[in-house]
This record gives C-alpha cells, structure tokens and sequence, in this order.
C-alpha cells in the first residue's frame, strides 16, 4: 500500500449540493492502482459525528480503500459536522435522502461512475437502507450497528451472559445499588448509542430480500455496543428467517468491541474485514 | 464556506474558511485552535457553534486540522507540538491571504489553548488570546487522560488489553508514540504570558477540580468563570459533544464584540 496514500496525499475537500452547502473529502487512488470500473464508496456520518468519524475511523478506512484501488467520498450530510443545515421544512430521512443522492450525482459528474457503495454507522446506516430501495446504482452497503429486533435468542442471552459474566453482573448490582441509593456511588455511565426508531422487521426482511435480489451486496457488522437491541451472533438470522448467510450478505458480529471501536486492534480488524469484502464483491 | 487545504505539499492541512456575515464585517480574523486527540472530537460542535457567532458578529474566521487530525494528511502518531504550533501560524497567515485582514486574534480549547499560548510566545503577532480551559500542566493532562482510559476499559463488560509498548501508547482511541507522550507531558503552558496587542482571556468552565491561572499569569488575564460544566475529567463525558452553552458568547465577550 502506498504511505503517501494512507496519509491522505490524493484527498482533496469539495463543497456541493444544490444549495452549496455539504461539505466532503474526495479520496483517489494512485493512478496504477485505481479500479476504474468499481463502485465508488460513499462514506456517511456515523451518527451526528463530524465526517472524520469516531478516532478518525471514517478518514482511515476511505484511505484503506483509496490505497485499494477505490474511490471514496466522505461527507457530512446536512446539519452534521461542517455541513450547513438544507433549507425548507424536511425531516432527517428526507434530508439525508437528498443529500447522499447530491453526493452519488457529484461523484458521477467527478468520475463518470454509475456504481455506489454506502458506508453507513449507526444512523448512518439507517439511512443507507431506504436509499437503496430507491436508487438502483446502489450495489452495496456496510451496515455497522444498524437496525435490530430483540427475538427470543436475545432475552436467553440477555439473562445469561449477566449471570455468568462478573464484569456484566458487577455493572448491573451496581446500577442497582445507584438506584436505591442516589448519592452512594458515581453517576452511571449512559448508554454509547442515542435512541433510533427502526423500521417493522418483516418489511425491512422482504425489503432486504428484494435488494439482495436486484444483486446488491450487503456487509452487516454488529458489536456489543448496542446491547438495547442486539447481543449475539446468530441474532441476525433470528430476527430475518428468510434470508441466508452468503457472499451477497455476510454478518459478522464482534462480540467484545465497543460501538465506536475505540481499541486500536478493533479499527485495524474492521478496515481490514471492509477492504477485503470490498475486494472480494468488487474486484473491478 | 470555503474549504481547502494548505500548508507543505506533502503534509496538507484542511482549512475551513467562514466569511463575516454580510454588512458587519470587520477587519479582524480569527484562527480556532481546537484540542488534540480525544477532546478534538468533543469540541468539533462546540466550536462550530462558536464559529458561527463569530461570523454573525461579523468576523473573518478559519477553522483547520491539526497535522494528523480530521481531514488533515498524516496520523495522529506524525504530530508534535513544535508542528501544531507551526500549523498555528500558517492557518494565520493563510487567513490573513484569504480575508486581506491584518489583524489577528487566537481562540483555543484546552491543549489548543496552550498551543495557541505558544504560538504567541514564540513571535507571532497576535491581537488577542482567549484561553477556553486551557492545559496548564501537559503531565497532569495525560495522567488525566490514562486515568480515563483505564476506568473507562475497568468499567467495560468484557476484560480488554490496550497497547502500552515500549515505542507507543493507546489512550482513550488513540495511538500516541513515545516521543509524542513525552513532548505531550512537557506541554505545559508557558511560565509567563505572551505579549499580546490585545488582552488575554481566560474562560473557565466549571469542574471538580478548576485550574487557576499559574501565577506569572494572573496578573496578566481577564478570568471568565462560566456555570456550564465541560467535564474533561468526567468518564461519563468522553463520548460525548460538548454542548457550546455558555462558550460562544463568553468568546464575543472576551473579543469585545457584540452577538448577533
């Protein structure tokens, strides 16, 4: 891989929108590296963090796919990092929705391309569900912590993992403790991700089943960040019965990561597990 | 908005220019000069905002990463405080090119603070300083940020290793080397103040433990006591933004402009 690259040598900041208002890096790879044919990526907030990311993840990761012979846009949608607010009354869904397509379009004019992959965290990754169901140069999406639906597997791992795990056990007496007794001890420490509301999970399943079938490529990455919702492994396959795990969706669940992958070896597995999917779904 | 990158061709800094609202310009920029690792990424919303009335209030402003940090080029582990504060003084005089304004005036957060402070000690010409809970003591702060580290990883679920090597150190997210954690622990805010054609401000939030002005400084600062709380010591506090409140406008009032 080259240094230069990894250092952000070929990134350069665009300002765009209708309005003019969203603001973005545009990464390239070297010359005799690029894949000319391949979808670029496109790089969401991850939650409402400015563009760069939770410890510059988003930054890292673009660099990764630049050095991989892809080219990347990572931009702040409205009212997020340094991107103004849009104009008119829209709700968030229907901002973001304008925004990414503003994006894919600025990237189609740079580089003639007509294939996208969204990168999406959180409630990034929200978004980039609905957007695929209605712009088919979508080919791909890497879903970190998104949508989730407690099932049955969950609550059983939910009562065991705090029985037999003392750190989980420990945690919860001692929230306990703080509740009966206010003063007694430190505030707790809140939850690492802020409330979403998802979609009923029989429609995002047959919505998942009709992309997979349109040939998108789908990359769902859970962690044990988001335990309100998700917990295990096989969860994913609890909640969607209908769908199968194989190379146009592949779930991976890190079981001891925190959501924002705050330990040096989490990130380093992560960019490395995207660039490989990106290599293998997208070798062009 | 105008966002560009500048500095050495192979070791670009990201720069976002805010031009004064139209009709209350004045003739006077202001360089942001935001924390470094972790508290880099609480501040980013807080100094938006104070950018924002900054601009409303009609001044010319540059909001920039540090070398290895946000949409800057290299990695956290290339910066050094000698080239922050190098950065410091080509985003002024990369303002002053944009703007045509000549006068300018420093606003840093906590370890930029004290960058800023260097900055202005070592020769450049600056109007006014204004010092957001500035680090006084570079040892104490990384203490501080191991001793958050430590209980924030006791306090997770499962038992996990961070990197502590001999040639590098994990803190709260990120890598620093060694010559980085050293110079960092030396990075104490200068014994006097510099000269200044201005004032220097200093804008305290409230905490546990608050930081006074060391003593060649106290003579020399308008000390701002503010009710919010930053929580830079506070474990519950490193994942999230730091909610501008009170700081934007104890800015203005520190640069003697009226909000809009």
């Amino acid at each position: 891989m080259s240094a230069a690259i990894l250092k952000g040598a070929n990134e350069k900041p665009v300002i765009f929108g209708a309005e003019k208002h969203l603001i973005g890096m545009v990464g390239e790879p070297e010359a005799a590296t690029l894949r000319p044919k391949a979808p670029v990526v496109i790089l969401l907030n991850a939650g409402l963090l400015h563009r760069a990311g939770p410890y510059r993840m988003t930054v890292f990761l673009a660099r990764r796919l630049n050095a991989a012979g892809y080219r990347t846009l990572r931009f702040d949608l409205s009212g997020i990092g340094d991107s103004e607010m849009r104009k008119g009354k829209l709700d968030d869904w229907q901002r973001a929705k304008i925004d990414i397509r503003e994006a894919m379009d600025l990237m189609a004019k740079r580089t003639g391309a007509e294939r996208f992959v969204l990168w999406g965290f959180c409630s990034g990754a929200d978004y980039s569900h609905p957007q695929a169901l209605t712009d088919s140069r979508i080919v791909g999406a890497v879903m970190m912590d998104a949508y989730g639906w407690r099932t049955l597997s969950y609550w059983i791992w939910s009562f065991f993992g705090r029985i037999f795990n003392s750190r989980k056990l420990r945690n919860f007496l001692a929230r306990g403790l703080r509740k009966l007794i206010p003063k007694a001890a430190e505030e707790p420490v809140k939850g690492e991700s802020y409330v979403r509301e998802f979609p009923p999970k029989e429609r995002v399943q047959s919505e998942l089943q009709f992309l997979i079938k349109r040939g998108m490529s789908f990359l769902f990455l859970y962690t044990s960040g988001v335990p309100e919702y998700f917990n295990h492994a096989g969860q994913f396959w609890g909640m969607m019965p209908k769908l199968k795990q194989d190379k146009t969706l592949q779930v991976d669940y890190y079981g001891r990561t925190d959501h924002t992958y705050s330990l040096h070896e989490d990130r380093e597995r992560l960019l490395e597990r995207i660039t490989n999917w990106m290599v293998d779904r997208f070798p062009a | 908005m105008n966002p560009f990158l500048f500095g050495p061709e192979s070791e670009r800094l990201f720069g976002l220019y805010l031009p004064p609202k139209a009709g209350a310009e004045k003739r006077m920029g202001i360089v942001l000069c935001p924390p470094i690792h972790q508290e880099f990424l609480r501040s980013r919303w807080s100094l938006r905002q104070v950018s924002t009335q900054l601009t409303r209030a009609g001044l010319h402003v540059l909001r920039f990463d540090w070398y290895g940090f946000g949409d800057s080029g290299g990695e956290p582990t290339d910066g050094t405080p000698e080239r922050w504060i190098e950065d410091i003084r080509l985003a002024c005089k990369e303002l002053k090119e944009i703007s045509g304004v000549s006068t300018i005036s420093l606003v840093g957060m906590r370890s930029g603070a004290t960058l800023a402070a260097h900055a202005a000690a070592s020769g450049l010409e600056i109007k006014d300083l204004v010092l957001l809970d500035p680090v006084v003591s570079g040892s104490d702060y990384l203490e501080g940020l191991r001793g958050l580290h430590r209980r924030r990883w006791e306090a997770f679920p499962y038992p996990r290793t961070s990197i502590r090597e001999e040639q590098r150190e994990e803190i709260l997210g990120f890598m620093y080397n060694r010559a980085q954690v050293q110079a960092i622990g030396g990075l104490d805010l200068p014994a006097t103040p510099p000269a200044v054609t201005g004032g220097i401000h200093w804008i305290r939030t409230q905490s546990a433990a608050p930081v006074a002005p060391p003593s060649g400084w106290i003579e020399r600062v308008r000390l701002s006591d503010l009710q919010d709380a930053a929580g830079w010591d506070r474990l519950e506090s490193i994942q999230e933004a730091l909610v501008a409140g009170q700081i934007p406008p104890a800015v203005l009032n520190a640069l003697g402009v009226k909000a809009v």
